[in-house]
């Protein structure tokens, strides 16, 4: 991977019901995109630190518990603030996304840009189907992505 | 002393989510509980009539921070059930890929999960903030070799895909290690000084006198291979695991509970490994750790952390020879040939002893499945530690208390669950 070039980074777990999200918008770009780098991740924070650095452009997609409706899908700037406390992203192995984003602003390994979506879950139990607002949301989200970076990406946005 | 309660609701830093409470009746510690809620449960009933080409990649699932631990238990397994002989350049491969995962998981838990204990702080990152940010960022370099270890070998950095029972998908050429070579040279220095780190903290003065259990290779520190051996005489093929283990359930906890099969507790991971394979260690390991001021034997179980990093400086070592001597197998697996069959193996996961059972049929089918973790295996060791380590602190402020409680668990790294990530801690006094 050429660090110049934008990442997407799906986090999650793909046999734990919507924590799978971030992995399933990752596979749909992986699939068929050669304009960005795409990264799977199971949302370790070190692991997180170290595909973030030396990047300029970084976008991470994960599962959300927020309380807002199923599917909803959160947009955060982590390079402008961090995420918010009451948003639980599911991800966590005893240090997690939100960690991994301090971590990587304190040590100077956060990207100029570091965008943040968030697809509202419901169910992340083990074994468990991806419910279909979840699985619509990761579909607008993978089209949009793609549409960002193909369609709107700019030479200076790419690096 | 009164009787009382003392409650944690929220502890971080351990993988999953687990409970414990312990018991103070006139001023003396009458019980310990520590409860887990343990994923392997799952996966057993979910491997049930799968492939079994699929138990690597499905094992893998049960633990984000030691996947390459159940991909080599499960293919063992398989192949001692199909009688599969698998090339020594294949084995060695996978040795190099299991000391990636020593490597990512001991520096994740020491730097990140357990250093906050000795130094003072809440967390890793109120430690770096206050000044240990150049011991934290020393930690993920050394931490991107192993990385980089697995992604090599595995094809990826998270849940390798490249292992399959007989071996691998693909096998690297010689050149494939050009990088990972230099990398690890750097790591080599980066982990010397990680032992001296460790070295320097302060430690509880507690010991006490364990059952320790692990593999025991002639001549090599145990990974993937061995006898399963103890401080007691023990020396068993896995084979005979359950001959000599049993796993209980317990009210209190979700999770089985590993025994001997007298009863008694035992502890597996790094501590058991080191007292038992001291002699094994590579010259450069064996001098830290003497630098270190480790003895021949370490009953103090604070003193873990010193025996990780040790551990991870001996992976990066026995990476470069693996690498340096590394030669191409002639073909990247060995053919499997499915029959019913029973097959056993353990291995050394960066927590301890990890054992797996399968019952397979003659088209390939997993009639059934066990698998035994290293954290449900030192359950009833974690509640004995707390039971003998706070009985002499109960006049003390309760954050002490608390503190000493929550250091005692993070030395056995506790692998709970992937999902969430809190313990709670309920002190009872009555």
């Amino acid at each position: 991977m050429a660090l110049t070039r934008p990442l997407v980074i799906g986090i999650g777990n793909p046999l734990a019901g919507d924590d799978a999200a971030g992995r399933l918008v990752a596979r749909q770009l992986a699939a068929r995109t050669v304009e960005f780098d795409v990264a799977e991740a199971d949302g370790e924070a070190t692991r997180l630190m170290s595909l973030l650095g030396g990047r300029k452009r970084v976008v991470i997609v994960d599962a959300c518990r927020s309380g807002a409706p199923v599917g909803t899908v959160l947009k955060f700037e982590a390079h402008e603030r961090p995420l918010p406390v009451d948003l639980s992203t599911l991800s966590s192995h005893g240090v997690g996304l939100a960690e991994a984003i301090e971590f990587a602003r304190m040590l100077g390994g956060l990207p100029q840009h570091c965008t943040v979506y968030a697809i509202e879950g419901a169910c992340f139990d083990l074994g468990q189907m991806v419910s279909q607002p979840v699985l619509a949301s990761v579909d607008s989200l993978a089209a949009l992505l793609r549409e960002e970076f193909v369609v709107g990406l700019t030479p200076d946005a790419a690096c | 002393m009164p009787n009382k309660t003392i409650q944690v609701d929220l502890l971080a830093r351990v993988e999953g989510e687990g409970a414990f409470k312990v018991v103070v009746e006139n001023g003396r510690v009458t019980g310990t509980e520590f409860r887990i809620f343990e994923p392997p449960r799952f996966f057993e009933a979910f491997l049930r009539g799968r492939q079994y080409s699929e138990a690597p990649d499905i094992t893998a699932r049960i633990c984000g921070i030691c996947p390459v631990a159940y991909q080599m238990s499960s293919v063992h397994a398989i192949e001692a059930a199909f009688g599969v002989n698998v090339d020594d350049r294949i084995r060695t491969l996978r040795r190099l890929l299991y000391c990636g995962e020593w490597i990512e998981s001991h520096v994740l838990h020491v730097a990140m999960l357990h250093a906050p204990d000795f130094l003072g702080f809440e967390g890793a990152f109120d430690m770096a903030a206050a000044g240990h940010d150049a011991a934290v960022k020393m930690a993920l370099e050394l931490k991107k070799a192993g990385n980089e270890i697995v992604s090599v070998l595995g094809g990826r950095e998270v849940h390798p895909i490249n292992v399959r029972v007989g071996g691998f998908y693909k096998a690297p050429a010689k050149r494939d290690f050009a990088h990972l070579r230099e990398s690890l040279l750097r790591a080599r220095d980066l982990a010397e000084r990680f032992v001296d780190w460790t070295a320097s903290f302060d430690f509880p003065d507690k010991e006490r006198d364990y059952t320790f259990v692990s593999l025991r290779h002639p001549n090599e520190y145990p990974m993937n291979n061995g006898q399963i051996v103890s401080n007691r005489g023990l020396n068993i093929a896995a084979s005979q695991f359950n001959d000599h283990f049993r796993e209980e359930h317990v009210a209190h906890s979700n999770a089985l509970q590993g025994f001997m099969t007298d009863g008694s507790a035992y502890l597996c991971g790094p501590l058991a490994r080191y007292n038992l394979n001291r002699h094994l260690l590579s010259e450069r390991a064996l001098a830290a750790a003497k630098r270190a001021g480790l003895q021949e034997t370490c009953l103090n179980p604070f003193k873990s952390i010193i025996v990780r990093a040790v551990e991870t400086l001996y992976a990066v070592d026995e990476a470069l020879r693996i690498i340096d001597g590394y030669e191409e197998p002639d073909a990247a697996y060995a053919e499997v040939v499915p029959r019913d069959a029973v097959g056993m193996a353990a291995t050394e996961a960066p927590r301890g002893l990890l054992f797996h059972r399968y019952r397979l049929t003659a088209d390939g089918a997993i009639a059934e499945a066990q698998i035994v973790p290293p954290t449900s295996q030192n359950q009833p060791t974690i509640e004995a530690d707390l039971a003998s380590f706070i009985g002499d602190l109960l006049d003390r402020p309760e954050d002490e208390i608390r503190h000493l409680c929550e250091q005692t668990i993070r030395n056995y790294d506790p692998c709970i669950s992937c999902a969430t990530h809190f313990l709670k801690l309920d002190i009872v006094r009555t």
